[in-house]
């Protein structure tokens, strides 16, 4: 199907690249400790982009089988389009990533029932009064492009993930632990035995005072720091010239205990060979011992810039993203490299501070400029000792002067949106509280 | 349409089996600077499956029309593997069986002009906003969406329905030395073109903001009093209390719903809130949602008592509250959720002067920047502010990001104004439990409001 159409496209075009997309997916979803619903679909998407007389077309739809609409879209949209300095990606060599597992593939639903029902009993012996939720899901993802330049990409990839979350009794928010595999993995104990200990520091509610202090970022915050830095690094706001980090390549701007990888090679959830234009990803260091190494580029902005891409070219954005959407420069799997504290070591060594396990209002903080000003959740921290979740508490800094100075690293690694992260223990940070 | 999805329902074994099927079409045009960032007229086409079977629940999304019958049958199946297993049984509240067409009557139809037209149209917005000193970076954006539905359940309803919405969007990004702001603002957002035609002014207006900013001043962190523009507190009702008002996200926390039954005093006497998908004119307009029910008005607080919810057939039947009309879902990979339609603070008696005069040291905060709730809590952004000293507005502001509780919040509101407006571009992100759906056929409107504390936490 999509040779026939890139072959179509050639007579009309001087240069097309597809972008194909199936997923087929099946979850099992409790809520408050009742089967909720099963949900299962099978669905896909396409988007082409076209270059005629040098200028940009685009089409996009849900499936291959009306191949004639894409193509008068496209031309369509070429008619308008601007002129672009770049060519679709071209044939090369990918390196190999197999994130796929045929037991995932044909993981039995009465099997996703089992260990939500066996999670559920778990939470209930030691925590009986609460209203508890869970999603255990597998999906399978195939993705193919194709461009008149030869490329012909093709990943196949695999997940099983498992979610639980629950209300804090008395408030509106929710704890929550996740654990996501490649290939089927047996009942996942230890998230279910840290939600029960993170839901037991709930109980009590407090409010820090108003004064900077030491923040334990857990690797569900981790992202908020990934995102503003990786905004700070991409080619779009290299070329607008309004990133922060302009004129920072090879200089010192984080401590030197953070080592920052985009690494799409090794075997993990969100492991690819090649980006959404088909260019082959890469292993890199973005951030070496705090200094500056390396910045985001797709085919756009590495044109704009004189530069080739980095095979950061990825539909995706902190809304929206998906096949229809045009590719912009995004980390493709993050990895901030461990050290050797951990998460209990940490709460024992301050005296006051907090751990930080999320941020509301992150997209509205002007976090381009690396300016983080979020709601602040997590738990407080006193004497050593975990003494409940935040209340009424804001966090504000930026992370170019605050994550300058960094106490410890944790050896464990968790999974947090865009990339794996462990625990940052940052010197002290603005705390807003009473 | 109709007969097909009718034919296939009938080889359903749930109880209760629903289908629906879209056929979409998006405008986008996108520019940062002089630069065109996409250009397209693209299609979608897909359906949605639900049943029931035994109080069990399941659902199927699926791209080919040819698999419709085998997403049936697996959606049906699941159903049954659902309804072994759940505990306490679904069931779905009584609605009116419908038939017919329920469609869209614009006053200018954004599919009557053409491509080039629109196109021309945001080019010259954008040419205005370039001359304006210190911006450095314009995204702007037209787009209009028409969804075409269809839908068929096996209690006899089967109906044809659209959706329609135009809008132009832009945001301006000013710079001086290293200071790097920026402010939005939206048009159109309802099914009429005319509201995207000659605004050059307002535009131009936030473009200047923008370009102000750079060198106003960054606020203080801390408690104070604060006035609420009406697309600040929209946001905020939206985001604080209308997601605590859908039934969905209430069913799955007991805790939570126990402090907001029908009859909880939330606010002052002056405080009157309302969902209302009839009016077409806003951005949450619409005549039937996606379920089949009927759209309608709901009181949601009356006199500062907590009059009311948003529904599903579900939620209604498990509440046993009436059926409000509010399940949509924003694309055919979706299961429909609750969602707000327009919601709305009612206007007041208060002036926006009387607001300012009453306030010793407190703030002003305009336009909306992002938004976020998680529970009683809530935190959002805002365009702009001024600082109000001794009931007078003052020096402009940047940076700033309010913050508190829900319920502490609504008892502090303490005036509200008499200039109620709605928002012109609709938005939310909800998930639901599944994937997050950006409905941008959500509306919101509130006149200006006064609330007597809130948290600011600006730069530092």
């Amino acid at each position: 199907m999509i040779e026939k159409l890139l072959n179509a496209s050639l007579e009309l075009f001087d240069d097309s690249e597809i972008y194909y997309k199936e997923e087929v997916n099946t979850s099992v979803r409790y809520g408050n400790g009742d089967l909720r619903s099963i949900s299962s679909n099978r669905i896909s998407g396409v988007m082409m982009r076209v270059k005629m007389g040098g200028k940009l077309g685009i089409a996009s739809a849900t499936t291959l089988d009306d191949p004639l609409s894409l193509l008068e879209q496209a031309a369509e949209s070429a008619r308008y389009g601007d002129e672009i300095p770049y060519s679709f990606s071209v044939a090369a060599e990918f390196p190999e990533v197999k994130p796929y597992s045929q037991e995932t593939s044909d993981y039995p639903t009465e099997k996703m029932i089992e260990i939500c029902e066996k999670a559920k009993a778990d939470i209930l012996k030691e925590l009986p009064d609460i209203s508890i939720n869970i999603t255990v899901e597998k999906e399978e993802e195939n993705i193919q492009i194709a461009t008149s330049g030869g490329t012909r990409a093709q990943q196949a990839e695999t997940g099983l993930s498992f979610v639980v979350s629950a209300p804090i009794r008395g408030a509106g928010m929710s704890v929550y632990r996740f654990k996501t595999e490649i290939a089927p993995f047996e009942y996942p104990e230890e998230a279910v035995r840290e939600f029960i200990r993170r839901y037991r520091w709930t109980e009590n509610k407090v409010t820090p005072a108003t004064k900077r202090m030491p923040v334990i970022w857990a690797p569900q915050a981790m992202d908020m720091f990934a995102l503003a830095l990786c905004t700070g690094i991409s080619g779009e706001e290299l070329y607008k010239k309004t990133s922060p980090l302009m004129d920072k390549y090879d200089k010192q701007i984080l401590s030197e205990k953070l080592t920052l990888l985009d690494d799409p090679h090794s075997y993990r959830p969100g492991a690819r060979g090649f980006d959404d234009e088909g260019v082959p990803t890469e292993k890199r260091a973005l951030v070496q011992k705090g200094v500056l190494k390396s910045f985001l580029l797709d085919l756009r902005t590495g044109a704009k810039l004189g530069a080739r891409s980095s095979g950061n070219g990825f539909k995706r954005a902190l809304f929206g993203g998906g096949t229809g959407a045009m590719p912009n420069p995004w980390p493709a799997n993050l990895w901030l490299e461990p050290d050797d504290s951990s998460l209990d070591e940490m709460i024992a060594s301050l005296d006051e501070g907090i751990l930080l396990t999320g941020g509301m209002g992150f997209h509205s903080s002007n976090y381009s400029q690396g300016h983080i000003a979020v709601r602040a959740v997590g738990y407080m921290i006193e004497k050593g000792q975990v003494t409940g979740r935040l209340e009424g508490t804001m966090l504000s800094g930026n992370i170019y002067e605050e994550f300058k100075h960094v106490r410890a690293v944790s050896k464990e690694i968790e999974q947090g949106h865009g990339g794996f992260y462990p625990y940052v223990l940052v010197e002290e940070m603005q705390v807003v509280g009473k | 349409m109709l007969e097909k999805l009718e034919a296939a329902l009938g080889s359903s074994k749930a109880d209760y089996t629903d289908v629906r099927y879209e056929d979409n079409r998006r405008v986008s045009i996108s520019y940062e600077n002089r630069e065109l960032r996409r250009l397209s007229a693209t299609t979608g086409r897909g359906g949605h499956v639900r049943c029931y079977t035994k109080g069990g629940k399941a659902i199927h999304s699926f791209s080919r029309l040819e698999d419709l019958e085998k997403g049936i049958k697996q959606c049906a199946a699941d159903s049954d593997i659902a309804g072994s297993h759940r505990k306490r049984k679904l069931s779905l509240a009584p609605t009116e069986v419908l038939r017919g067409q329920f469609m869209v009557s614009p006053k200018k139809d954004p599919r009557d002009w053409p491509l080039a037209e629109k196109h021309e149209l945001l080019k010259h917005y954008r040419d205005l906003l370039m001359d304006v000193p210190k911006v450095v970076v314009i995204n702007g954006s037209y787009t209009d969406w028409y969804s075409h539905r269809w839908f068929v359940s096996s209690e006899g309803t089967a109906i044809e329905y659209d959706l329609l919405i135009s809008n132009i969007g832009f945001q301006i990004t000013a710079k001086e030395g290293d200071v790097v702001q920026w402010t939005g603002l939206s048009v159109g957002g309802s099914d009429d073109y005319g509201k995207l035609l000659d605004r050059e002014e307002d535009f131009l207006a936030r473009g200047r903001i923008a370009a102000e900013l750079t060198t106003a001043d960054q606020l203080p962190v801390g408690n104070f009093p604060v006035i609420l523009d009406s697309d600040e507190a929209a946001v905020f009702i939206h985001e604080a209390f209308g997601h605590l008002s859908e039934a969905d996200g209430l069913q799955d926390n007991p805790a939570f719903l126990a402090k907001l039954q029908i009859g909880a005093k939330l606010g002052s006497e002056i405080l009157n809130v309302t969902d209302d998908g009839t009016i077409l004119a806003a951005p949450g307009g619409h005549l039937v949602d996606d379920e089949g029910v009927r759209t309608r008005r709901t009181e949601l607080i009356k006199n500062g008592v907590l009059a009311g919810r948003m529904h599903s057939r579900e939620t209604a039947a498990e509440f046993g509250e009436p059926l409000s009309g509010n399940m949509r879902a924003v694309g055919p990979r979706f299961t429909p959720i609750v969602r707000m339609s327009n919601i709305f603070i009612e206007s007041g008696t208060s002036t926006f002067e009387e607001m300012v005069a009453s306030i010793d040291h407190g703030y002003y905060l305009v336009g909306a920047k992002g938004g976020q709730t998680s529970g009683d809590a809530f935190t959002f952004g805002a365009q702009y502010g001024y600082e109000i000293k001794k009931g007078k507005l003052g020096r402009l502001l940047r940076d700033l990001n309010m913050s508190g509780e829900l319920f502490e919040t609504l008892q502090n509101i303490s005036m509200i104004g008499d200039d109620l407006e709605f928002a012109e571009r609709g938005g939310c992100g909800k998930g639901g439990g599944g994937p997050m759906q950006l409905n941008a056929k959500s509306g919101k409107g509130a006149p200006h409001i006064k609330i007597n504390k809130v948290t600011i936490g600006g730069a530092r």
